[in-house]
C-alpha cells in the first residue's frame, strides 16, 4: 500500500521536470529534511533550554539559542551544497548481463560542492567531493539483470554536509540508455562450430595444421608462429603462416543448440562472439531475424552483440 | 648563442621569404628535438624550407618521396643476400639521416608510413633482427598535401601526435611575392648559405633548451590549457598528457630562443596552435581550425 | 567477462559518509576526542580526582591508540572498566551536589564511549553529550573567561562534527575548525535576537537548594570580630548603578542591610519584627534612584542606599520595613538586581512603646564599668548630644582603628573600652550601642556596607566585602532616628577614603586572596586603570548577560515600547530573514577568483586603468607581457615603468630561482612607481596619447 503511494509519489514529482540530458539544481527540485541525528540534536537543544530556565542561567539560554541558530544556518549550507550543481548524463559503456553497469555523469559546479552522494533507488551510493570549476565523471552503479537496452532509474543526488543535521537531495530522471548485452555462459563446442549450419560457409577447414610459407617477420606477429627454426640458422626472423588461416570464418548461428531456450542461447552466442573476437576469428551471426556476414574487430563484436542484446526485445518485458 | 640562432633564422628566412616566424618555429621544434609536419600545397616552399635548415644546421639531408607502392624496406633499408660473403647484409634506407625529408607522407600506404613513425618514436630501427640507432640528432620533416585527398592514406590520429608541432607556410604576401618574382628561384642560393651551426653546437643548444625553468605559475597555465581543450563540446578528445608535455617542451626552445633562461606565458601561447591544433580531432571528424585554437587561448585566463 | 574496450576507469570514489555504521576515520577521531578534552577540561574542579585520572587515561590512551602509537585495550580490560567506573560514580554521585553529580555522570558516560569508538553513530552521541556539556559547563562558572571558553569548545565541537561528514582524511585539517567557527558565527546574529526576546520564564521546578550556595556578607548576628572578619574577603558584595551617573558623596555611601535590635551582652541579633514601611512622603530634591546587582548571599536582605524610600525588582516582590531594610522574603541564591529610589535626610519616624522597649532591652548584668559610665552621665544630666560627644572623644584620645583587634572575653564592652582601646567598626558602634541604650536612648545596630568604587568607564559602583561596616541609629526624641558613625570619632579617614587605601598594607587585609590586584595594584596606576576598565566590563556583562533575566522587560521595553507579541514575532523575523538572506546569498555568491599575490597586481593595474577607458581592461588570455605592450602603445609615457616592472615580475613569478614576493624589494619598488605613473597622466594629461594622435 505505502509502496504504490510513495512510487505514485515519486513519479509525480518527476513528472513535474521534463527529462532532459543536462540539469541545473536549484531550489525548484532540491528537498531538504532533518536527519535522524538533526532531530537529536534540537532533542539536545530543548535539555539544554530546560537547564537554562530551571538554573536561571542566561549563558545556557545562549547555547539553546546558538544550537536553534545553526540549526537554521545549517539548512542553508546544506542547501548551498547542492544547489548550483550541473549534471548531464554520458552514454553509457554497454555491459554484460550480471556485470557492473555504471552510468556516467558529468557534474560542475562554480563551488567547491562536498561529499555529494549518488545513487539509484535502492541501489549502492557512491559519494564524491566536486572541486570548483572542475568537471568530474560520476559513475554511478546500477543493477544490470536483464539483457536489452535499460534507462537509468531514478537518480539520487543527495548530501548532508557540513554538519549532517539536514538532509538535502533531489530525484533526477535521465534517458541516456545502457545497452546491456546477454550474459556470456561457456558451452557448446568450436567443432560444431565450425558446421556449415546457418549459411553456405567454408566446408572442412583443418584449421591450424595446414603450413603454407614462411612470411618475413613483422613486429606484432604471435610469437608461437615464429619459425625458430629458421632463424636458428641465421636467416633472420620468419613467419609460418597456414592455409586458410584467413579463409577461416565461423558462423554464429540461432540453430546451433536447438535443445536451449531462448536466453540460453543468446548467451552462449554471446561467449563465442567474444571468444571468437579474442581469437581474431572472423565469424558471422544468423539469427531469425538478421543475417550478419563474417568479420574480425572490436566494431564488428560490439555490433553482434547489440543484436543479441536486442534480440525480440519485446518477449523481454 | 641566442645570436647565432638569430643568424640562422635569417639566413633561412632569406631563402624561404617573408616566413620568418614559421621559420623560427621550426628551428623551435628542432631544438626541442621534435618532428615537424608542414601541410600546405605544393609550391609553398617545404622542400625548400627543409632543404635550408639542413643546411644551415649541417646536416645530412635526405629526402623520400612517399609514394603509394613505397615499402617500409624503401624507407628503413633492407637484407640482401650478398654472395661473396655468403649472408644478409643490411643496407640502410635513407631513414638513416640527420634530416629526413618525407615528402607527401599521406600517399603512402599505412604500413610504410607506421615504419616512419616507428623510427621517430624510438630513434632506432629493428630491421632483420637487429636493432640499429639512427644518428644523432635526427629530424623528421614530413608534408602533407591537405587539398588532394584523393588516394591518399591520412595519418590516424594517433600518429599524427608523434610530431611535436605542425605548420603551414601558406601563400607568402604581396610584398613577398613580388621579391620572389623578381628574383626568381631562391633554391640556388641554399648552397652559398654559410652554416650558422654546426651539429655539435645544435646538440649543445637542445641540453641548454633542456635546463629552462618552467615554474609552476606556467605548468598551472599549461595544465589549464589542457583542461580547457578537454572541457570543449566540439573536441572529441581533449589534449593528451603526452600533448601538454609537447607544449611545454616547445616553450622551454622558444624561450630559449627568445634568450630567456625561463619560460612565460607568452611563449606557450606563441607555440599552443602548432603544438596542439593537430592533436586535436573534432567531433565532425575534422581538424582543428585556428579560430578555436585562439578562442582557447583567449578563454583560459593566464593569471591564477 | 570483459572486452577491453569497455573497461572504464575507476576515478576517485570518496568513502560514503552517509550511515551511521560508516567507521570512523583517523582525522574524526582526534577530533572527537580533542572536543571531549575541551569540554571536560572545566569540570576538573568539580568531579572527583579518581574521575579525573580515569577519564584523563581513557582519553590519553584513545589519543595513542588513534595516532597508532599504543594498540587498542584488551577486550577484558575494557569490558572490566565499565563496572567499576559505573559503581564509582553510584559511590561518588551520590555524596555531590545535583549539579556535580551530573557532571560526573556526563564525563563518566563519555569516557566509556571512548572505549567504543568505532562508528560514525558512536561519533554522533559523543558529540551530542559534549553539546550538553558546554550549558552544563556554564551553570559553575559564568565569567567571560568561561563563555568565551565555552563558544570555543562549542567550535572544537562542530568541528568534530563537520568531520564526521568529511572526507575521511588521514590528517587533522584545521579548514575544518574555520569552516566550523564559520558557521557558529553565522548564526551569532538569530542568536542574538533569539536571547533578546525569547521570553525567561520562572524556573519550572526548583532546582537550587539553600545549602549549595554559601553564605556570604554580613550575618543576622553581629560579635566583636564578624565584620573585620569580612575584610578577609575581596569579592563583590553588590553593583550599583545611579541615574545620571551622579553617586553621592564617599562620606555618604551608608549602604543598608540589617538593623539589630537585641544584645545578648555579647553579639548583636536581629530578632525583632519589623512590619512594613508605610509609604511615607518625604518632601526632598536630594534623592538617588539606583539600581542593584546584588551577589547571592543565601539570606534574604538586600542592601540600600540610606534612607530607601522605594524599592522594586522586576521579578519577585520586595518589602521595605519599617527599619529601612529591604528584604526579598526569600534567600538570594543567584544574581539578583532591584532598582530603588533613597532619600539623603535622615528619617523621622514615630516610635511605638513597644519598640521603644525593644530598643531599650539589655542584659541586666555585666560590663559594670560600662554602666557606671552611663549612669554618669545621667548623673550629669547630660543632654544625647553632649553624651555622644563625650565618648566621641573618649574615642579619639587613645583608640585605635585596626583589622585585628584581638580577643575579648567576658564583658566585651568593658575590656573593650578600659583595657584593650583596639577595636574595628562593629566594636565602636556595639559598645555606643550599649551606652546609648544604658543611657537611656533607644538605640540599634545597623550592619551594612560604607565606601564603593566607582567605575568611571562603565559608570558604577563596585562594593566589595571588606567594605562591610556597622554604625548606630539613636532615638532623638526631637528629630527622631539619628545615624551615628563612631568609626569616624576614631578614624574618619574610613569614611573619607577607599578602604583598601586605609588598610592596603595590612596583613589581615583581603587575607583570602593574598596576590590579588588590589592589593598590588592601587599604587601603580596604569595597573589600577587596567583593573577598573576589567571590572566595567565585567560589569556589563553581569548585567547585561548573566542577569539579562532582570533586565529583559525593561529593556525590551526601552527598546520598542509597549510589548506585544505581533512586535516580538516582528523582532524575530525581520533580522531573522535578513540574515538568513544575507546567509544565502553569501553561500551562493560567485566567488571572485583568488589570484596569486603578483598576478593580483596586475588585476589591480587592470582595474586601475580600465577605469579612464574600459578598453585598456586586461583581457582573459592575454598575457603580461601583451598586456603592458598594449598600455605602452597606448600611452608611451607609461612605457619605461611598465617595462621595468614586467621584467620585475616575469622574473619574479616565471623564474623561481628569484624567491618570495614578500621579499623582493625590486618588485615592489618597481610595481608602486609603475602605479604612479599610470596614475599621473590620468590625472595631468587627461587625454591619452591616441587621442591626441
Amino acid at each position: 500500500m505505502w509502496d504504490t503511494v510513495d512510487h505514485k509519489f515519486r513519479n509525480w514529482l518527476v513528472s513535474r521536470y521534463p527529462v532532459q540530458s543536462e540539469v541545473l539544481l536549484t531550489h525548484k527540485r532540491i528537498y531538504i529534511f532533518p536527519t535522524l541525528a538533526g532531530l537529536a540534536f534540537i532533542c539536545v537543544a530543548l535539555l539544554v533550554l530546560m537547564l537554562a530556565i530551571n538554573y536561571q542561567n542566561n549563558l545556557a539560554y545562549a547555547i539553546c539559542f546558538t544550537l536553534t541558530s545553526l540549526f537554521i544556518t545549517a539548512i542553508m549550507h546544506t542547501y548551498a551544497n547542492l544547489s548550483g550543481l550541473r549534471i548531464r548524463i554520458q552514454t553509457p559503456s554497454p555491459v554484460f548481463v550480471g556485470d557492473e553497469l555504471r552510468y556516467r555523469f558529468e557534474v560542475l559546479s562554480s563551488r567547491s560542492l562536498k561529499q555529494l552522494q549518488f545513487g539509484f533507488r535502492g541501489q549502492e551510493q557512491v559519494t564524491y567531493d566536486l572541486e570548483r570549476d572542475k568537471p568530474l565523471l560520476v559513475y554511478v552503479p546500477a543493477s544490470s539483470e536483464v539483457r536489452g537496452w535499460q534507462a537509468p532509474a531514478l537518480l539520487r543526488i543527495s548530501s548532508v554536509y557540513p554538519l549532517g543535521i539536514f538532509r538535502c537531495w533531489t530525484w533526477l530522471r535521465f534517458e541516456e540508455p545502457a545497452l546491456i548485452y546477454p550474459r556470456p555462459v561457456a558451452g557448446g563446442e568450436l567443432g560444431q562450430l565450425n558446421r556449415p549450419v546457418g549459411g553456405d560457409g567454408a566446408e572442412g577447414h583443418v584449421g591450424e595444421e595446414d603450413f603454407q610459407e614462411l612470411k618475413s617477420y613483422q613486429p606484432g606477429a604471435p610469437l608461437s608462429r615464429v619459425a625458430w627454426k629458421v632463424y636458428a640458422k641465421g636467416y633472420g626472423l620468419h613467419v609460418k603462416s597456414y592455409q586458410g588461416e584467413e579463409a577461416q570464418e565461423r558462423w554464429l548461428s540461432w540453430h546451433l543448440w536447438p535443445q536451449l531456450d531462448t536466453e540460453a542461447k543468446l548467451s552462449r552466442l554471446t561467449y563465442w562472439a567474444v571468444t571468437l573476437n579474442e581469437r581474431q576469428t572472423p565469424f558471422g551471426l544468423v539469427l531469425p531475424n538478421v543475417t550478419m556476414e563474417p568479420a574480425v574487430g572490436d566494431d564488428h563484436l560490439r555490433e553482434v552483440l547489440k543484436h543479441l542484446a536486442l534480440y525480440d526485445e519485446g518477449a523481454l518485458l | 648563442m641566442q645570436d647565432r640562432l638569430a643568424t640562422a633564422v635569417q639566413a633561412v628566412s632569406s631563402v624561404v621569404m617573408g616566413k620568418e616566424e614559421t621559420v623560427k618555429l621550426a628551428v623551435a621544434c628542432m631544438l626541442s628535438r621534435g618532428h615537424l609536419l608542414i601541410e600546405d600545397l605544393p609550391g609553398m616552399g617545404k622542400t625548400t624550407l627543409a632543404h635550408t635548415l639542413a643546411h644551415v644546421f649541417d646536416l645530412e639531408y635526405r629526402r623520400v618521396q612517399f609514394t603509394s607502392d613505397l615499402l617500409p624496406a624503401d624507407i628503413i633499408g633492407s637484407a640482401v643476400f650478398n654472395q661473396q660473403e655468403g649472408g644478409f647484409q643490411f643496407h640502410p634506407g635513407p631513414v638513416f639521416t640527420q634530416l629526413l625529408l618525407a615528402d607527401e607522407i599521406n600517399r603512402s600506404t599505412p604500413k610504410t608510413q607506421s615504419a616512419l613513425l616507428e623510427a621517430m618514436e624510438e630513434g632506432q630501427v629493428s630491421a632483420e633482427g637487429a636493432t640499429r640507432q639512427l644518428p644523432e640528432p635526427f629530424f623528421v620533416i614530413a608534408t602533407q598535401n591537405p587539398a588532394s585527398q584523393y588516394g591518399t592514406f591520412p595519418l590516424p590520429e594517433s600518429q599524427l601526435d608523434r610530431f611535436l608541432m605542425r605548420l603551414s607556410l601558406g601563400y607568402p604576401d604581396e610584398e613577398t611575392e613580388r621579391a620572389l618574382l623578381k628574383h626568381g628561384d631562391t633554391r640556388q642560393d641554399i648552397g652559398r648559405l654559410a652554416v650558422s651551426i654546426d651539429r655539435q653546437t645544435l646538440m649543445n643548444i637542445q641540453l641548454a633548451c633542456d635546463q629552462v625553468t618552467v615554474s609552476d605559475a606556467v605548468v598551472d597555465y599549461v595544465q589549464r590549457l589542457a583542461q580547457q581543450t578537454r572541457a570543449i563540446e566540439t573536441i572529441q578528445l581533449g589534449l593528451s598528457p603526452r600533448g601538454a608535455l609537447a607544449l611545454i617542451q616547445a616553450s622551454k626552445a622558444w624561450a630559449y630562443m627568445e634568450g630567456r633562461d625561463f619560460v612565460t606565458p607568452d611563449d606557450v601561447q606563441v607555440v599552443f596552435e602548432p603544438v596542439v591544433a593537430h592533436r586535436l580531432m573534432l567531433r565532425s571528424g575534422t581538424q582543428l581550425g585556428q579560430s578555436i585554437t585562439t578562442n582557447i587561448l583567449a578563454s583560459v585566463d593566464v593569471l591564477s | 567477462m570483459k572486452l577491453p574496450t569497455f573497461q572504464f576507469k575507476k576515478s576517485t570514489v570518496a568513502e560514503a559518509t552517509n550511515k551511521p555504521e560508516v567507521l570512523l576515520a583517523r582525522s574524526s577521531k582526534l577530533w572527537l576526542l580533542t572536543m571531549l578534552v575541551a569540554v571536560c577540561l572545566p569540570q576538573i574542579r568539580e568531579i572527583p580526582l579518581w574521575l579525573t585520572i580515569v577519564v584523563g587515561a581513557l582519553l590519553a590512551w584513545g589519543f595513542a591508540s588513534t595516532l597508532k602509537v599504543r594498540k587498542p585495550l584488551a577486550r577484558w580490560v575494557r569490558w572490566s572498566v565499565v563496572p567499576l567506573m559505573s559503581v564509582g560514580v553510584l559511590v561518588s554521585a551520590s555524596g555531590l551536589e545535583s549539579l556535580a553529580g551530573l557532571a560526573t555522570l556526563l564525563i563518566a558516560g563519555a569516557g566509556l564511549k571512548v572505549l567504543e569508538l568505532r562508528t560514525r553513530r558512536d561519533g554522533w552521541v559523543l558529540v551530542l553529550v559534549s553539546l550538553f556539556m558546554v550549558a552544563v559547563n556554564f551553570l559553575f562558572d559564568q565569567s567571560i573567561v568561561a563563555a568565551l571558553y565555552g563558544f570555543f569548545s562549542l567550535a572544537i565541537t562542530f568541528a568534530a562534527l563537520i568531520s564526521l561528514n568529511e572526507v575521511q582524511a588521514k590528517q587533522v585539517n584545521f579548514g575544518t575548525l574555520k569552516r566550523s567557527a564559520t558557521i557558529l558565527a553565522q548564526s551569532v546574529p538569530v542568536m542574538v535576537v533569539l536571547f533578546l526576546v525569547f521570553p525567561r520564564i520562572e524556573p519550572l521546578w526548583s532546582v537550587k537548594s539553600e545549602r549549595a550556595v554559601a553564605k556570604t556578607g554580613l550575618s543576622n548576628e553581629v560579635d566583636p570580630g564578624s565584620v573585620a572578619n569580612l575584610t578577609r574577603n575581596d569579592s563583590v558584595a553588590f553593583r550599583a548603578s545611579f541615574t545620571d551617573d551622579a553617586p553621592p558623596e564617599r562620606s555618604q555611601r551608608y549602604w543598608r542591610a540589617i538593623t539589630y535590635d537585641f544584645y545578648d551582652g555579647r553579639s548583636w541579633l536581629n530578632v525583632g519584627k519589623n512590619v512594613g514601611l508605610e509609604a511615607s512622603a518625604i518632601d526632598t530634591d536630594t534623592y538617588y534612584d539606583y539600581e542593584i546587582i546584588m551577589e547571592p548571599t543565601a539570606r534574604p536582605w538586600l542592601v540600600a542606599l540610606d534612607y530607601p524610600q522605594s524599592v522594586r525588582a522586576a521579578r519577585g516582590t520586595l518589602t521595605l520595613k519599617n527599619d529601612f531594610t529591604v528584604t526579598a522574603g526569600k534567600p538570594i541564591l543567584d544574581r539578583f538586581s532591584y532598582s530603588g529610589r533613597s532619600v539623603v535626610r535622615e528619617a523621622t519616624q514615630e516610635l511605638s512603646l513597644q519598640d521603644r522597649e525593644r530598643f531599650l532591652r539589655l542584659p541586666p548584668y555585666g560590663n559594670p564599668q560600662a554602666r557606671a559610665l552611663a549612669a554618669s552621665w545621667v548623673e550629669q544630666q547630660l543632654s544625647l548630644t553632649e553624651k555622644i560627644d563625650a565618648l566621641y572623644r573618649r574615642f579619639n584620645q587613645s583608640f585605635e582603628y585596626t583589622l585585628s583587634p584581638g580577643r575579648l572575653g567576658r564583658n566585651s564592652v568593658d575590656q573593650f573600652l578600659f583595657e584593650t582601646q583596639r577595636g574595628f567598626c562593629e566594636h565602636f558602634a556595639s559598645s555606643t550601642a550599649y551606652l546609648l541604650r544604658l543611657a537611656g536612648h533607644p538605640t540599634r545596630l545597623v550592619g551594612g556596607y560604607q565606601g564603593g568604587e566607582w567605575n568611571p568607564y562603565e559608570k558604577y559602583m563596585l562594593v566589595r566585602q571588606y567594605e562591610a561596616h556597622a554604625w548606630v541609629e539613636v532615638w532623638d526624641e526631637n528629630t527622631g532616628w539619628r545615624r551615628l558613625d563612631p568609626t569616624t570619632a576614631v578614624a574618619p579617614e574610613r569614611i573619607q577614603l577607599p578602604f583598601d587605601e586605609l588598610f592596603g598594607s595590612s596583613d589581615d587585609f583581603i587575607a583570602e586572596s593574598p596576590l590579588s590586584v588590589l592589593r598590588l595594584g592601587k599604587n601603580i596606576e596604569w595597573l589600577n586603570e587596567v583593573r577598573l576598565r576589567y571590572e566595567a566590563v565585567n560589569y556589563s556583562w553581569h548585567r547585561w548577560i548573566l542577569g539579562y533575566h532582570n533586565q529583559q522587560v525593561d529593556f525590551l521595553h526601552d527598546l520598542m515600547g509597549s510589548l506585544s507579541t505581533l512586535k516580538l514575532l516582528l523582532v524575530i523575523f525581520v533580522p531573522g530573514s535578513l540574515v538568513t538572506g544575507g546567509l544565502i546569498w553569501w553561500l551562493l555568491r560567485a566567488r571572485p577568483r583568488r589570484y596569486h599575490a603578483v598576478d593580483a597586481d596586475v588585476q589591480y593595474l587592470s582595474r586601475l586603468v580600465s577605469r579612464a577607458d574600459s578598453s585598456l581592461a586586461r583581457e582573459q588570455g592575454e598575457t603580461v607581457r601583451t598586456y603592458c605592450w598594449r598600455l605602452a602603445k597606448h600611452q608611451p609615457y607609461w612605457e619605461e615603468s611598465l617595462m621595468q616592472w614586467l621584467n620585475n615580475l616575469e622574473q619574479l613569478r616565471y623564474s623561481p630561482a628569484r624567491g618570495q614576493p614578500e621579499g623582493d624589494a625590486s618588485y615592489h619598488a618597481s610595481f608602486k612607481n609603475m602605479i604612479k605613473t599610470v596614475k599621473k597622466p590620468t590625472r595631468l594629461l587627461g587625454k591619452p596619447a591616441r587621442a591626441s594622435a
